[in-house]
């Protein structure tokens, strides 16, 4: 392996003063070079074919930030794409950062990877001000637009980092009590955007994946909660990655559906117990979220998941839902790696008192 | 507050058993319930047992532990108007203990100062479970059917029927040892509560990381959902 030349230690193979390479301006040949090593290493490490000791050792021993900072530049064709349009050069761009975002899953994946995360989308509306997007009363929901863009996009990360469950705080039933005008743009928004989420080229589509809507659905307009029934029909024989959408949905109604549930099917002397109302859960029969993150840095969680996040690691990062990107998802993964063999072993004491 | 770290804290100063970070950590809740007095926060939760810690087959340290936590509940019943008042389940408890949590809500029923609960025995999804039987049992009390107690269930019916029933919900969340997550504590109460995750473990808490809890939540935005 042409690597050996160069030093052993280290990501990447720096050429030592003798080398060829420092003497000629292909500074493009190096980075080319590293890459492909780069490449080659992170492949060997998902197929198990051998021990990439330095990986390993990059990951253990750093902290998020400097891991974090050694695949830095890799964001930087993510970020180029973002900025243009559906143009050629879009395109190609965003093949190369499909191929760099390979590499940097594969080396996530020599940690755990979380099976669920949920998200508590918070921050559209402070985006829009401070970004002072188009908010007159024909449009106050512009923020929420540009946060659905960032949904599809860590969407598409998640499933390709192979994150099997996927939840969303879209709506809750708190938020009925905003302004009727932003309420509104919301329930057309979300129509607009469940009937977008069914089309061809949609990332639902191109993962298989399969779309839950979870919550009081009897409180959404018409279109809304139709469109959101269609959706669960035509997606309910796929099987790749679940996509769920909590909508008109707080954690206290939905134990209290359980525990409506319960009493209805309760039998007689049969007292009722914590296993009547996990099977009565919107969520019954989904794992329970590994991490749920929440941005723009508040740390509450706002009636989300609460019977289900016993375990959960909760993050609070400060980027608002719309800065929210692959280094920020990237980074919550690195922090979950850290804790996750404390909770198992927790986890593993409490199952086997039990 | 839920105070974790204490069997690390035992570790890393060397101590061979984890009932020396149960005491300090025992006498540092002590102090952390003077400052809250000093500070003005009317109502304290205190996550000393949950009903998984009640199951674990290491029983010395467990019976450590409780011997600790009657000793606690006891003393901060003697504080000058202080209210103590179980928050858990009775049945699993030892019937030591048990009776010293009872003695000690009792003796300090019509006190009108500080108001600690002392969650021990406690479980989240056991409470609310609790909470449902007890509505049960009093809907088949006034001869209702299970169909109409279904039809007309609400979450503030639930809410009062919590151990924790009338009393306001947790404004913040105290976690020490930088463990960022919930562990089934008081899961129907925190649902708009503001967390704070402190990276000392329990028996290192200062008052200054207390206050800076405190100022942190006053800086906060509430906005209870909407």
């Amino acid at each position: 392996m042409m690597a050996s030349q160069y030093t052993r230690s280290g990501l990447f193979p720096f050429p030592n003063s003798n080398s060829p390479l420092l003497s000629s301006p292909s500074l493009f040949l190096w980075l080319s070079f590293c890459f492909t090593t780069f490449y080659y290493y992170s492949r060997l490490a998902t197929q198990g074919q051998r021990k990439v000791r330095c990986f390993v050792y990059c990951r253990n021993k750093s902290t998020p930030r400097t891991t974090y900072g050694f695949t830095r530049f890799l964001y930087l064709p993510s970020l180029l794409m973002e900025k243009n349009g559906k143009s050629m050069i879009s395109k190609a761009i965003g093949h190369v950062s499909f191929v760099m975002r390979k590499c940097l899953f594969s080396i996530l994946s020599i940690g755990p990877v979380p099976a669920h995360i949920a998200f508590i989308m918070d921050g559209n509306r402070r985006y829009a001000k401070r970004h002072a997007l188009h908010q007159d009363s024909t449009n106050p929901g512009s923020g929420h637009r540009v946060g659905f863009k960032c949904l599809i996009s860590t969407l598409q990360y998640c499933y390709e980092m192979g994150v099997k469950y996927v939840t969303v705080y879209a709506f809750s039933i708190d938020n009925f009590k905003r302004d009727p005008q932003e309420v509104q743009s919301l329930m057309d928004l979300m129509k607009e955007k469940i009937d977008e989420l069914l089309t061809e080229d949609s990332v639902l589509k191109k993962f298989d994946a399969r779309i839950n809507f979870w919550g009081d659905l009897q409180l959404l307009s018409e279109p809304v909660r139709l469109a959101a029934k269609k959706a669960m029909d035509m997606t309910v024989h796929n099987k790749g990655p679940v996509l769920s959408v909590c909508v008109a949905y707080t954690s206290t109604n939905e134990i209290t559906h359980a525990i409506e549930a319960s009493v209805r099917e309760k039998q007689e002397n049969a007292p009722i117990e914590v296993s009547d109302l996990d099977r009565n859960m919107y969520t019954a029969g989904c794992l329970e979220p590994d991490i749920i993150i929440r941005t723009s840095g508040e740390t509450r969680l706002s009636n989300f998941l609460l019977w289900q996040s016993d375990f959960t690691h909760l993050q609070n990062p400060n980027p608002l839902w719309p800065e929210f990107s692959l280094r920020h998802l990237v980074w919550a993964v690195l922090e979950y790696q850290n804790v996750h063999g404390y909770l198992k072993k927790r986890k593993g004491e409490i199952e086997k008192n039990k | 507050m839920m105070i974790d770290g204490n069997r690390r804290w035992a570790r890393q100063l060397g101590y061979d058993s984890a009932a020396h970070g149960h005491r300090a950590g025992a006498a540092k809740m002590l102090e952390f319930l003077e400052w809250c007095d000093a500070v003005g926060v009317r109502v304290v939760s205190l996550y000393l047992l949950s009903t998984d810690n009640l199951r674990k087959r290491d029983s010395r340290e467990l019976s450590d532990l409780i011997e600790i936590i009657a000793e606690l509940a006891d003393e901060i019943s003697r504080q000058p108007d202080w209210r103590v008042q179980h928050v858990g389940r009775s049945e699993g408890l030892p019937p030591e203990l048990a009776r010293v949590l009872s003695e000690a809500s009792s003796r300090t029923r019509e006190h009108g100062g500080l108001h600690v609960n002392l969650a021990v025995g406690y479980g989240g999804r056991g409470e609310i479970v609790d909470a449902v039987r007890s509505i049960i049992a009093q809907h088949d009390a006034v001869g209702g059917s299970l169909e109409e107690l279904a039809a007309s269930l609400t979450p503030e019916q639930i809410g009062e029927h919590l151990y924790t029933g009338g009393q306001p919900d947790p404004d913040l969340v105290i976690r020490t040892s930088g463990e960022q997550r919930l562990s089934d504590f008081l899961l129907w109460q925190s649902a708009h509560s503001e967390f704070y995750f402190v990276e000392a473990l329990g028996p290192d808490l200062r008052e200054v990381d207390f206050l800076r809890a405190i100022r942190d939540f006053g800086s906060r935005d509430r906005r209870y959902g909407s």
